[in-house]
């Protein structure tokens, strides 16, 4: 009987190389993908991130989407750092000091480590509320509003909140050597609101922060 | 008509005053601790970022043990 219809063998060769390619491209999608979800991830230390994952804030509506995420520039944690630094090696000097002893008289050595241990425990202490004021004073624009988060000295907290179009005027001041040579400055934002004046202090990147506002107050969401 | 004051005296003894500071500077600290703690917490509703708040949270939670426990160390060694 005469065949009709012959299929082509497959060509092992060709077939291997289409799926060698298949698997580059699934593996280099895979990573472009992880890659774009590490970027996306706000961490701890993020201080400027456009379009956040793994954040929402308190009254956030269902359908609203977080633009952009701010905090102070990670260089103005640099003093209390310092000054976190210099008392942890203070009682080195006070042992070379004082001949022995953190001390410039006699103690009981239970006092001794109840002092020092109380020593260290408050500049961990100062540390941590010096990390959670930088850490929680935080900037959020949004679709629909501004959220400005302020909390300072462990006892303060202010949740500033202002709708896109009460917004009139933005504009930004960046002086100085330190802030230009690592990028960053004040951001003001005018309001027709309660609160006339919104002021991300010492945010990183300020052009495209307003860059960022002046595109969702014209209603562009596509701000990247 | 005369007091004893003899127990007073021993009252006196030279760090009295060193331990009662210590201690209640110690306890002020334990309150302290708590206020952060407190504050943590309601940050943490107000701004919720994953695993960094919990650990924010979890560090404080140290912290106020250590200074109870430093507390609690206070009043029985010194």
């Amino acid at each position: 009987m005469v065949d009709i219809f012959i299929a082509p063998k497959k060509n092992k060769i060709t077939e291997i190389s289409v799926n060698k390619v298949k698997k580059k491209i699934i593996k280099n999608n895979n990573s472009e993908f992880s890659k774009t979800v590490y970027k996306k991830n706000v961490n701890i230390l993020t201080s400027f991130k456009l379009k956040p994952e793994g954040i929402s804030f308190r009254d956030q509506g269902a359908d609203e989407k977080i633009f952009l995420f701010l905090r102070s520039h990670l260089v103005t944690n640099v003093p209390w750092v310092i000054t976190v630094f210099i008392f942890s090696i203070l009682p080195i000097f006070g042992f070379i000091l004082f001949n022995n002893s953190f001390v410039p008289f006699t103690l009981p050595l239970s006092y001794v480590f109840v002092l020092f241990t109380f020593y260290y425990l408050a500049i961990i202490s100062f540390a941590f509320i010096s990390f959670l004021n930088w850490f929680y004073n935080t900037s959020l624009v949004t679709d629909e509003r501004i959220v400005d988060i302020d909390f300072s000295d462990i006892i303060y907290h202010d949740v500033a909140i202002t709708k896109l179009n009460l917004i009139e005027d933005v504009d930004y001041i960046q002086t100085g050597f330190i802030r230009s040579f690592f990028n960053y400055g004040d951001v003001f934002i005018q309001t027709a609101g309660e609160k006339m004046n919104f002021d991300f202090l010492a945010a990183p990147h300020p052009e495209k922060v307003i860059d960022v506002v002046q595109n969702l107050m014209g209603g562009d969401k596509d701000v990247i | 008509m005369s007091f004893d004051v003899s127990y007073l005296m021993d009252a006196l003894k030279p760090f009295v005053f060193f331990k009662i500071g210590i201690v209640s500077l110690i306890f002020l600290f334990v309150i302290f601790q708590i206020i952060i703690l407190n504050q943590v917490i309601t940050m943490n509703k107000t701004l919720i970022q994953k695993q960094s708040s919990e650990g924010l949270k979890i560090f404080s939670y140290i912290l106020l043990l250590l200074t109870i426990s430093l507390f609690l160390i206070a009043l029985a060694i010194l």
